[in-house]
């Protein structure tokens, strides 16, 4: 049994030192995945937060056909996509009309020179479908190996391809509309 | 000319991930992990918004139904649709001289 599952084990009973050795493992994973979604910082630290505490509780219905790290990340998407659900719901009940403005997300780890141009990136990322926005994400910004993508969203190669191939299209049409208004923003 | 320029960009932001690093989590992300599954379950409770809607809407239709009730009764009895006289007899018709 390779590590991840032993703790996972250990997890299930509370061991408290093997959960901290498993958000060593994945904390990153998780943040990062969540920082994709959510694209603001105090989101994604509450989406882990979630995380993980989903990770500890469900411990035991872990199946152990999956990988550990699959298994997370499952999660992860999950997780972040109910989160902007319920922000999008509770912005449209908001009164205050300023919160509905989400501001340009500048990632962290973007190279310096590519700020300005990620920045648009990741506000058309936000324009995708579900899926595409989920096979992006992971292939692009996460850089996990296709079939990896496709055994933590549940669908084929072929399907992932078709996804990319869709959302890479639908973000080059709507960069290309957002050009003559590109220096406003 | 114009359209090589915007295809440029486009290009420019379709490869602008590339050279990325992760970033890093916040230090006491830990801390607030433990604190929540340290925290005693049960102490308040989450309503579903499903919940919320359902009693909005009877709200809504129970007040509507009691504004419709109020208002023809209202209207009714400015109508003078049964008066009442004091002996406490409902009065149908005032002239009895019906043969006349």
């Amino acid at each position: 049994m390779d590590r991840p599952r032993v703790l996972l084990k250990s997890i299930e009973k509370g061991d408290q030192a093997a959960f901290r050795e498993l958000y060593d493992l994945y904390s990153k994973q998780v943040y990062n995945t969540a920082l994709s979604y959510a694209q603001n910082p105090d989101d994604a630290k509450e989406i882990a937060q979630d995380v993980f505490t989903n990770v500890f509780r469900k411990a035991d219905t872990f199946r152990s056909e999956a990988k550990v790290s699959t298994w997370i990340y499952r999660i992860t998407i999950n997780t972040s996509l109910n989160f902007l659900k319920r922000k999008k719901r509770v912005l449209f009940l908001s009164i205050d009309e300023q919160h509905n403005d989400q501001p340009d997300f500048d990632h962290p780890g973007v190279l310096l020179e590519n700020r300005e141009a990620a920045r648009s990136l990741f506000r058309t990322i936000n324009t995708l479908a579900e899926q595409q926005k989920t096979a992006f994400i992971l292939s692009y910004v996460d850089d996990l190996p296709r079939q990896e993508v496709a055994d933590i969203m549940g669908v084929s190669l072929k399907a992932v391809e078709s996804l990319l191939h869709r959302a890479k299209k639908n973000l080059r049409t709507r960069l290309a509309s957002e050009y003559p208004n590109r220096k406003k923003r | 000319m114009m359209e090589n320029e915007q295809e440029k960009w486009v290009n420019e932001v379709m490869d602008s991930l590339q050279g990325m690093q992760r970033a890093a989590p916040p230090v006491d992300l830990f801390e607030a992990i433990e604190a929540r599954i340290t925290k005693p379950k049960g102490k308040g409770k989450i309503i579903p918004m499903r919940q919320i809607r359902w009693s909005i809407a009877i709200a809504a239709v129970l007040l509507l139904l009691n504004v419709v009730a109020i208002r023809s009764y209202t209207v009714n009895n400015n109508n003078g649709y049964a008066s009442v006289d004091f002996t406490g007899n409902t009065q149908l018709v005032s002239d009895f001289k019906i043969y006349e």
